[in-house]
C-alpha cells in the first residue's frame, strides 16, 4: 500500500499555513479557539516568563513540552536519549529567555533545536558504534514487536534524516520549504526524503495489514 | 494508509513512559527557571546597572591611563570574561556559521547555536559561501552539503589532510601524505602541485573583485596559492601551470599562512616568529614581529583589514607564563599596540567573524569558547563545549577545533 504523498496545496502552491499560526492551531487545550475562554499567546506567556512569572513558564511548558518530546522520542527512538533532548531544548529555551524576540514563535525555534540535537544525538552514537538497550534487547527481525504502534516500528526502519523529514512533516505539520530551513537542507533533498520515507512506510504497512 | 491516518496515528501512539517523562521534565525545567537571574527581573537591572558604571569606569581608566592595556587585562580577567559566562553555546555573536572539527567529526553552528554534525569525518574545510564543505576522512576527500548530503568523493592512496577550498569555488587543494595535490571543485582534474611539503595548510590568494566578478560568472580563473615545502621554504605559485612567482630561503618553515583580504600581504606565523610578506614583490618580509622567547602559537588578519591578530605566550614576572591576544597593524614594528585578552590559560584557535567584528578563541583548560570584540574587547563566553560537540558521551572527550567561520551572505 502507498500512502499518497500531498506536498502542495490545492491550489497548487506550498501550504501557506504560517508555522506560527499552525502552532496555535495546534496547541490542543491550551490553543486559543474562536469562541473559547482566551489562553494566551506564545509572545503573552514569553514576556510574562520574562517577568519572572513561574505559571508562565509552566503554561509554555504543558503546551510545547508533549510535542517535543514526541519528536524527539520519534526521531531517536530511545526514551531516555529523547527525555534528554527535550530538556536540553527549554534549558536553551530559558538560558536565551532574556532576549528571546517575542515577535518569533516559540514553536518552530523549540523544535527546530529538539529534531536537530535528535539527529545529531543519533549521528554520535553511530559513529561510536553504540546501539540503544533496545537494540541490544531485540532482533532486528523482531523490532516491530518491541514498539505498541505499527507506524512507530515502521519509522524506525528508517535512517534518521528520513524519520526527522517525517516527524517534521506529520507531527510537528511543517511545510517542506519550513523543514529544509530547519534543518539546513535543499528543498527538493526534503521534498525527495519524505517521498522515499512514505514509499517504506506504506510498503512495511501494508506487510502488517495483510 | 492516507496521509491524515500518519498524522493521527503519530500523534496518538502510545510511547513508553511519557508521564513520567513530562513530570521529570518540568521539575528540570522549573528548577532552571528558578534559578535563572532572568526569572528575577528587578535584581537583573540593578546588575546591569553595576556592571554599565563598571565599564564605564573600566573605559575611563583606559582612556587615562599608558597603562590601559594592562588595566584593561585586569578587568577582563575578573569581570569582562566571568560575567559574560554562558552555561551552553546558544547563539553566535556576529551573523554565519561556524566548521567545528570535533572527535566524533566535522559540526556545522549556524548563528541560533544549533548545529549539525557532517559525519564520520576529521577536517573540514567551507567553500566560498558555505555552499558546501570540504571534509576527509582516511584517505577519502568528499564535497558534502552543510546538511551533511554527500556532494562528491575522491579517494586517494595516502592518508588526506589539510583541505583548502579556493576562493573561487573552482579548486581545492589537499596533502595526499607529503604531497600537495590539487582537485576541481565538482571533484575531477586531480593534479599534483608539490612533491614534498611540510604539514602546514596552503593558503588560497583571495581574489580581487574583477576576478571575483567571473568567478561568480562561473568562468574559471587562474589562482595562486601559497604553501610551505619540507624544506622549510614559503612558495607562492599558480596552483595549474605551477610556475612560481617566489620563494624563500629555507630554514624553519612557518605553520600557519594566511592572506590579508585585499590580496596585498601574507602573514607566516611559527615558532620562528611572524612575518609579512608582499606578494606581489619579494620573498623578503615586509615587518616582522616576536621571536622564540614569545612564542607565537596562532595569527591571522582581521577580514577586510590589514590588522593582525595573534596569541602569544610570554612570562608574567611571578614565574608564570600568560596567554595573550593581541592586534595591531601589519607594516610597523607589531602587535604590542593593544591587548584584546589575557589569561593564564594555554589559549588554542583564532577564528574571525565574517565581518571581522569578532573573533573566537579557545581555552580548553576551562572548557570554553572565548568570543572577543575586536573593535573594543567586549566579551562573550560559552562552556561546557567539548560535551557539545561530542553530545552522549561519557567522561572526558577531546576538546574541539573551530576550523572556520563562514559567511556573510
Amino acid at each position: 500500500m502507498k500512502l499518497a504523498l500531498a506536498l502542495a496545496a490545492p491550489g497548487g502552491g506550498e501550504s501557506t499555513t504560517t508555522v506560527a499560526s499552525a502552532d496555535r492551531i495546534r496547541a490542543g487545550p491550551f490553543g486559543r479557539r474562536r469562541g473559547a475562554s482566551r489562553q494566551p499567546h506564545d509572545a503573552e506567556l514569553i514576556r510574562d516568563a520574562q517577568r519572572g512569572s513561574e505559571e508562565a513558564i509552566e503554561r509554555l511548558f504543558r503546551m510545547h513540552w508533549p510535542r517535543a518530546w514526541r519528536a524527539a522520542y520519534l526521531v531517536v527512538h530511545d526514551a531516555p536519549a529523547a527525555e534528554d533532548i527535550a530538556q536540553e531544548a527549554f534549558l536553551s529555551a530559558i538560558r536565551a529567555l532574556e532576549r528571546f524576540d517575542r515577535r518569533r514563535p516559540f514553536g518552530p525555534w523549540l523544535h527546530r533545536i529538539v529534531v536537530n540535537r535528535a539527529i545529531d544525538f543519533t549521528r554520535a552514537r553511530k559513529l561510536r558504534g553504540e546501539v540503544s538497550e533496545r537494540e541490544v534487547a531485540e532482533p532486528a527481525i523482531e523490532m516491530r514487536a518491541a514498539y505498541s504502534d505499527d507506524v512507530v516500528a515502521a519509522l524506525a526502519s528508517l535512517s534518521v534524516e528520513s524519520r526527522a523529514v517525517v516527524v517534521m512533516r506529520y507531527l510537528l505539520e511543517y511545510t517542506p520549504g519550513e523543514i529544509a530551513r530547519a534543518l539546513g537542507l535543499p528543498r527538493g533533498t526534503v521534498n525527495s526524503r519524505l517521498r522515499r520515507a512514505l514509499d517504506h512506510l506504506g510498503e512495511q504497512l501494508s506487510e502488517d495489514l495483510r | 494508509m492516507s496521509e491524515q491516518d500518519l498524522r493521527r496515528r503519530l500523534h496518538e501512539a502510545e510511547l513508553p513512559d511519557e508521564s513520567g517523562a513530562r513530570a521529570r521534565g518540568w521539575r528540570v525545567v522549573r528548577a532552571a527557571y528558578v534559578e535563572q537571574p532572568s526569572g528575577r527581573p528587578a535584581r537583573n537591572t540593578s546588575r546591569r546597572l553595576a556592571l554599565a558604571l563598571f565599564a564605564a569606569g573600566l573605559v575611563l581608566a583606559l582612556a587615562l591611563s599608558p597603562a590601559g592595556a594592562k588595566v584593561g587585562d585586569v578587568l577582563r580577567s575578573v569581570a569582562g570574561i566571568d560575567s559574560k559566562s554562558e552555561p551552553v553555546l546558544t547563539s553566535l555573536p556576529a551573523r554565519g556559521r561556524l566548521l567545528v572539527e570535533s572527535p566524533v567529526g566535522p559540526w556545522v553552528v549556524n548563528d541560533d547555536g544549533s548545529k549539525r554534525l557532517l559525519g564520520d569525518y576529521q577536517q573540514a574545510t567551507w567553500s566560498p559561501g558555505g555552499l558546501y564543505v570540504g571534509v576527509t576522512g582516511g584517505r577519502e576527500l568528499a564535497a558534502v552539503e552543510p546538511g551533511g548530503t554527500i556532494h562528491w568523493t575522491l579517494d586517494g592512496s595516502n592518508l588526506v589532510r589539510d583541505p583548502q577550498w579556493s576562493p573561487s569555488g573552482f579548486r581545492v587543494a589537499y596533502r595526499s601524505g607529503n604531497a600537495l595535490r590539487v582537485v576541481a571543485g565538482d571533484g575531477t582534474g586531480d593534479h599534483l602541485l608539490a612533491r614534498s611539503v611540510a604539514p602546514t595548510p596552503l593558503a588560497w590568494e583571495p581574489l580581487s573583485p574583477a576576478r571575483a566578478s567571473q568567478a561568480s560568472q562561473d568562468v574559471s580563473v587562474p589562482e595562486l596559492a601559497a604553501y610551505v615545502e619540507s624544506s622549510g621554504r614559503i612558495v607562492i605559485a599558480n596552483v595549474d601551470s605551477g610556475q612560481i612567482r617566489w620563494s624563500t630561503s629555507p630554514g624553519i618553515g612557518p605553520d600557519h599562512l594566511s592572506w590579508s583580504s585585499d590580496g596585498k600581504l601574507l602573514l607566516a606565523t611559527g615558532p620562528a616568529g611572524i612575518a609579512a610578506y608582499d606578494p606581489a614583490k619579494s620573498a623578503n618580509p615586509v615587518s616582522v614581529g616576536f621571536g622564540s622567547e614569545s612564542p607565537v602559537s596562532s595569527a591571522t588578519f582581521v577580514p577586510g583589514t590589514h590588522r593582525i591578530v595573534a596569541i602569544y605566550r610570554v612570562p608574567d614576572g611571578a614565574g608564570h607564563a600568560v596567554s595573550r591576544v593581541v592586534t595591531g597593524p601589519a607594516g610597523v614594528k607589531l602587535f604590542l599596540s593593544h591587548t584584546l585578552l589575557s589569561t593564564r590559560e594555554r589559549l588554542t584557535d583564532l577564528v574571525p567573524s565574517p565581518d571581522g567584528r569578532w573573533l573566537l578563541t579557545a581555552e580548553p583548560a576551562r572548557d570554553r569558547w572565548i568570543f572577543v570584540r575586536t573593535t573594543d574587547g567586549r566579551m562573550k563566553v560559552a562552556t561546557n563545549i567539548a560535551h557539545q560537540f561530542d553530545p552522549g558521551a561519557s567522561g572526558p572527550v577531546s576538546f574541539p577545533h573551530a576550523e572556520g567561520w563562514c559567511c556573510t551572505g
